[in-house]
């Protein structure tokens, strides 16, 4: 049979079959409809408070008059100030009428760093124009160098020091004397003198010497009876019945205003200065003598002389130093966002809830100086940017039980103490700061130019900064700007090799010992990538900037 | 000293907030009150000083009977410095809420935006203000009495 035949069989059966119903069917429905007409309109009474209770939001104010007449009492009520008070705002409004301008973070990190760099320089300026005269008063003593020396050669190579201040050569006592009467000679004792005016109660020694102008090989003249003598050979020797403190009966004291008018046969002036030892020196420029007469204290005449012997070194062309260096230094992590994806409400939230704090940089490299000024340098530095993380926690409830005591005194003798306890709950948030941490292990390769020289240079230096290995931990927003904990190992995010970088910095360093120097760095690193995985809602980049300082140790044995 | 819980915290919202009305005088424009402005930077400044504080917009459940009612004549007997007193015993999310509803005559919305809070919020804080301060009215007339 065809289903389509059944069903019409059987709806042809019961198509007008009916069931019977009972008669209290029909009593129970007519009750209810007259019950339901009855109750249509009614509306039950609703206690007092209870709208306040189930919905605080559509009740109406509770006492309206009240409102108005608290309002009118205290809408216009004054309370006493102190003077003090308005003092103070006086003085405020004097200081906020200086100008201050608020540079940006970065700005902020590059003016100090510009401001530390201008006063290095300046400092360096100034010292390099100081030493420059000290430089020629200090080189190595007239005395042996010139034993065994042509007198033309000696003052050849005087003269061919450059005066201090740029001007004319200066000429020496030989040369200023009249050409005729400069005669060539190797050997001869050495005159000595000392100017009165200028060293005070040094005194002026003058010793009249033979000249040998036809046999440059001969014997020394007699009644040489200065400090040293000379030989044939060229060295010198001391004299030991000289007493430079004492009278001499070959040694004829001399005026220093008549120190010129020495004899011709005066080839080289040597001074003796009692304030620094009976030392001899030469004076090799006008720069000592000054015209106006100075009378200088021990301490000024010892703040003249250096006490660190700068010797040019023989390193120009090939240089077999190694250098160790060892630093550390505070400094700032600036920090760029932009979205990948993420909506401008979560990068808002995350940007109110982070906030840079101090980091600092700590490292070791090693320096191969490749000449005076040129140098390579790597090593290993680690890194860590220091960052305020603040987020908000809801629904924190608090529970404390309050005791409230009042005593009633309703007459003598009769005093009523009412005790009220209740729980109250609070419910609030909380407001919690977190400090996250980024770290890095970084390989720099730099290359650095130095200007001065071996006690005092400024250089500049950079280069590239391989990254080894960084992670990240604190906590961040996830998504639903919920915060979640991000440890080292959730590199989901956060890379661990951010690549390569760039390093550009200066260094002032300043010679502290005989194979050691401080110095002082300010620098900036920039990388290349993000921090940020590719797939991330938002890529973040921190550049590093601050100021190292440290030592570096000569690894030679000198 | 509605604002604040004692008297060096309202000196120096005042301090600061006289500042800021000598820093603005000059965009002052002539249209409205200048009491009225004033009272604005005023009430702004106290409200900033509070949020540094970390105001809270606590719900206190009390567990306590039905109290009578009362009558708006306990209020007109009470004098200003107690009636301070009392507005000041309550918590801080209530108090702002009362001050800038009931006494300055902010609406909730405004007030929503200044606290940066929900409209709902801020209505349900005033009926909790008002009810404990009833409270502590009616507290007061039964010592009274």
């Amino acid at each position: 049979m065809l289903p389509e035949s059944f069903d019409q069989a059987i709806r042809s059966k019961l198509d007008n079959w009916s069931a019977p119903v009972q008669e209290e069917q029909w009593t129970n429905l007519q009750e209810s409809l007259q019950w339901q007409n009855k109750l249509q309109d009614h509306v039950a009474d609703v206690p007092a408070g209870m709208w306040e209770r189930l919905s605080p939001q559509l009740s109406a104010p509770a006492l309206p008059d009240a409102d108005k007449i608290i309002r009118d009492k205290l809408y216009h009520s004054i309370a006493p100030v102190r003077e003090e008070v308005w003092e103070n705002i006086e003085a405020e409004k004097e200081k906020k009428r200086r100008v201050v301008f608020w540079w940006t973070r970065s700005a902020r990190v590059a003016a100090a760093l510009l401001l530390f760099l201008s006063g290095a320089l300046v400092a360096a300026y100034y010292y390099m124009e100081k030493s420059a005269p000290l430089a020629q008063q200090n080189a190595p003593s007239a005395i042996q160098g010139q034993s065994g020396l042509a007198k033309g050669s000696t003052q050849a190579a005087q003269a061919a020091l450059p005066p201090p201040d740029g001007s004319a050569p200066i000429q020496t006592e030989a040369e200023s004397q009249p050409e005729s009467e400069t005669k060539p000679t190797v050997a001869g004792p050495i005159q000595l003198a000392a100017p009165e005016n200028a060293l005070g109660s040094a005194k002026v020694y003058h010793q009249k010497t033979n000249r040998q102008k036809d046999n440059l090989w001969g014997e020394q003249s007699n009644n040489a009876k200065g400090p040293f003598t000379q030989n044939a050979y060229g060295s010198l020797s001391t004299n030991n019945g000289f007493n430079p403190k004492g009278s001499n009966e070959d040694l004829l004291p001399v005026a220093a205003s008549h120190a010129s008018e020495t004899d011709a046969s005066t080839e080289e002036v040597y001074r003796l200065s009692p304030k620094s030892g009976w030392a001899l020196w030469r004076p090799t420029g006008a720069s000592l003598q000054p015209t106006a007469p100075l009378n200088l204290t021990d301490a000024q005449h010892a703040n003249k002389i250096k006490n660190v012997v700068i010797c040019p070194t023989d390193r120009k062309n090939r240089n077999t130093d190694w250098d160790l260096e060892v630093f550390a230094g505070p400094g700032l992590g600036l920090k760029t966002v932009s979205s990948n994806g993420a909506s401008n409400a979560f990068l808002q939230s995350k940007d109110s809830a982070e906030s840079g704090s101090i980091g600092y940089t700590v490292g070791a490299r090693l320096v191969k100086p490749l000449n005076d000024h040129f140098s390579l340098k790597t090593g290993l530095t680690f890194t860590q940017h220091n960052e305020k993380f603040v987020y908000r926690t809801e629904n924190q409830i608090k529970t404390t039980t309050v005791v409230t005591v009042r005593t009633i005194i309703r007459g003598p003798g009769d005093t009523l103490r009412v005790n009220d306890t209740s729980i109250v709950q609070q419910a609030g948030f909380i407001n919690s700061t977190v400090k996250n941490r980024f770290r890095s292990i970084d390989i720099p390769l730099l290359a650095s130019y130095r200007w001065g020289n071996d006690d005092f240079s400024i250089g500049i230096q950079g280069g590239l900064v391989f990254n080894l290995s960084s992670w990240y931990e604190g906590v961040m927003y996830d998504s639903s700007l919920a915060p979640v904990a991000l440890n080292k190992q959730g590199g989901l995010l956060y890379k661990n090799k951010l690549g390569w970088g760039l390093m550009a910095g200066l260094q002032v360093s300043k010679k502290i010992g005989y194979s050691a120097h401080v110095f002082a760095e300010p620098f900036f690193r920039y990388h290349f990538n993000n921090m940020t995985q590719p797939g991330a809602a938002y890529q973040q980049k921190i550049n590093f900037g601050g100021l190292s300082v440290g030592l570096r140790f000569n690894l030679n044995n000198r | 000293m509605r604002y604040a819980q004692d008297l060096m915290e309202a000196e120096d919202m005042l301090q600061d907030a006289f500042i800021k009305v000598f820093q603005y005088i000059g965009q002052f424009k002539s249209e409205g009150s200048f009491e009225g402005w004033i009272r604005r930077i005023v009430v702004n400044t106290a409200i900033r000083h509070l949020e540094r504080k970390k105001m809270t917009f606590k719900e206190i459940d009390e567990q306590h009977s039905q109290l009578p009612s009362l009558h708006p004549e306990s209020i007109s007997q009470l004098g200003e410095a107690d009636l301070i007193k009392l507005i000041n015993g309550l918590p801080e999310g209530y108090r702002m809420v009362f001050n800038l509803n009931v006494i300055e005559g902010y609406s909730h919305d405004e007030i929503a935006e200044m606290l940066n809070i929900q409209p709902g919020t801020s209505r349900s804080q005033l009926v909790k203000a008002r009810k404990m301060l009833q409270q502590q009215i009616i507290a007061l007339q039964k010592i009274a009495v």
